[in-house]
Formats: structure tokens, sequence, C-alpha cells
């Protein structure tokens, strides 16, 4: 990776030792994404995995929206260990 | 005398307002958001804003532009048939080199009309994603710093990591000097240029100066951009016969 900023590089990266989440993976007919939960069935979202297109237009499926995952179909697929190492993205 | 007019549409046949009802009842629903759906528009607006995050997701004190939702949007919205214009608000410190550059590409190949504007600023990686659309404008007050790329993490002192390095900016500059009118030579004069940055060599273009210098076209704010937009999208309309569709 490398970062063209102008932004001080300790400032940027501050805090990147400290592992972020723990995600879970929700979804519901062709769409899956992963989540942040943030209280029992709302969550952030933090990217979306699968998705038909017309979804990425949408601001409601945009990353930082809220998503009540509890209801509306969506089933939790997937809990990552919180041990887990950054991922990737 | 002052009969009420009658509507042309028969009443059975569901019209914009009742499908938007039906949307936001959906989205009740299914994602438990009241977001109404806005009034449908022909011009998508793409903000690239904080950092471009690219590979590693960085610390949430950042404020980030995430590449992986970018770039399927802009798929989205060059397959769209609804979606005539894309207009690029840009206020960006920069960010991953990769990620930046496959924004950029991505929007330099799209075959719809789109305007970038700068507002704030569009440093570091944010210039290549500035200068792909095909106008670009910049705010009076905005700024664009352009300053060498560094590298990060475990540098191995050999000659070969700075070729390495020397490589990764040539990417920048070729993407640059091809989407505006700046040469190679003012670019990287300006890349590395001393004394004008306290803690940096390089330099900070501020509005006109910008222009002057090639990288963009005009200073300009949002009015400015939606026009020339609708300048575009109505004169690439006007070159398609009507009905013909899409090729």
């Amino acid at each position: 990776m490398t970062l063209y900023t102008c932004l001080p590089l300790d400032v940027v990266l501050d805090g990147i030792d400290r592992a972020p989440g723990p995600f879970i993976e929700v979804g519901r007919d062709g769409l899956t994404m992963l989540v942040e939960p943030t209280a029992p069935g709302v969550g952030r979202i933090v990217r979306l995995i699968a998705a038909p297109l017309d979804c990425y237009l949408k601001p409601e499926f945009a990353p930082g929206a809220l998503v009540y995952y509890g209801a509306g179909g969506f089933k939790e697929k997937a809990r990552p260990a919180a041990a887990e190492s950054p991922p990737l993205m | 005398m002052n009969e009420p007019p009658k509507p042309d549409v028969p009443s059975e046949t569901p019209g914009p307002a009742e499908d938007q009802r039906k949307a936001a009842a959906e989205n009740l629903v299914q994602l438990g958001q009241v977001n109404v759906p806005a009034a449908e528009s022909n011009i998508f607006c793409l903000t690239i804003i904080g950092q471009v995050e690219g590979h590693l997701m960085l610390p949430p004190q950042n404020k980030t532009t995430k590449y992986e939702h970018v770039l399927p949007q802009l798929v989205a919205v060059e397959q769209n048939p609804k979606i005539e214009g894309l207009l690029l608000v840009l206020n960006t410190v920069g960010g991953d080199v990769e990620a930046g550059l496959a924004i950029a590409e991505m929007v330099a190949s799209l075959s719809k009309p789109k305007v970038a504007v700068v507002l704030g600023g569009g440093h570091s990686i944010g210039v290549p994603i500035a200068v792909s659309a095909d106008y670009t404008f910049i705010a009076e007050t905005a700024t664009m710093t352009i300053h060498p790329i560094r590298l990060n993490g475990l540098i191995i002192g050999v000659p070969q990591t700075f070729e390495y390095l020397d490589k990764m900016q040539e990417r920048v500059v070729r993407f640059v000097t091809r989407h505006s009118n700046v040469s190679e030579a003012t670019f990287k004069d300006l890349m590395f240029r001393t004394g004008e940055l306290t803690r940096d060599i390089g330099t900070n273009v501020i509005g006109i100066e910008a222009v002057r210098y090639g990288l963009i076209d005009a200073v300009g704010g949002i009015g400015e951009a939606l026009r020339e937009l609708n300048r575009r999208i109505a004169e690439k309309k006007s070159e398609r016969p009507e009905g013909g569709g899409a090729p």
C-alpha cells in the first residue's frame, strides 16, 4: 500500500494496530453486506459484499448507513472471531 | 366556466409519486430506514471526501471514500439508462495510490458526460481523480497540493527501491498529463519545487493558479459545473438520433 496524502502519516495511521470490528455478514436474496453491529439487530454497513448494481446507487446502502437487520428477512451468515486480524479491504 | 382540468393519465396507472411511496414503505419494512427516496435525477453525484481508502482499512478517525463501493457505483452509472451524466465533487486529502488511480481510470473511461468540481481541496491522489473528468472546475479558494510520493513501511536501502518509487510516481504524472493541459515538465516542476511547502517539497496551487498551469479547466462552483454538465448531456443527446438507443 502506498499512501499519497498531504496529511502526516502518523495522524492517518494512528490506531492502525487496533483491529476493527467485530463484523457480521448479513444477507437476503442476492444482497450480502458486512455490518458492524451497534445494537441488537442494528448495525452500520461496512461494505456491500455482493449486491445488485442498483444498490450501489442508493444512499441507504452506502457504507456508514444504519441498517436494521433484525427484521426484513435478513439472515446472519457468519460471525468472524473478534480476535481475527484486521481484514484487508 | 372554471372546470377543473381533467387528468390525462388514467387513474389506475400508478404515477411516480405512488412509486416513491411504495419505495419508502419497502425501505421501512426491509431495512428499517425511513429516508424518503428523492426525486429522480438524470445526474449522479459522486463525492470523493477525506482519505481515499485502499486495500487496508484506515483507523476510524479518518473520513474515507471506500473504493470497493465507488468502483461498482461507477459501473452502475455507466449501465443505468436513467443516469445521463456524472458530477464529481472533490474535497480530499489524498490516499491510496492504487485505489485513487483505479477510480480516476474508471471515471475517465465512462462514456457518459462527466464534470468535476474541486471544493476545499483536491490534494495528492485527488489530483488525478479531479482531472479524470471531461471538464473540471475549481472553487476560487480551493487548493491542490502536488508533491512527491513517499514509500510507507519497511524500506530496503537499495537503488531498486528508488526506481520503484519513481515508477509509482510516473503513473500519477502520466495520468495527470494525459488528462489535463499541464505539461510533464510543468507538473514535475510543481511536484519537486522547494520553498513552497513548510514541511514538504512540492507546491500548493490555489484556484486560478491551477487553471493557469493547465491542471483544471476553469474556476467555478456547483452552479457552473451543473450548467456545463447539462450542456454536455444535451449535446450528447443531440448527436444521437431520437429513439436510436444505446449501441
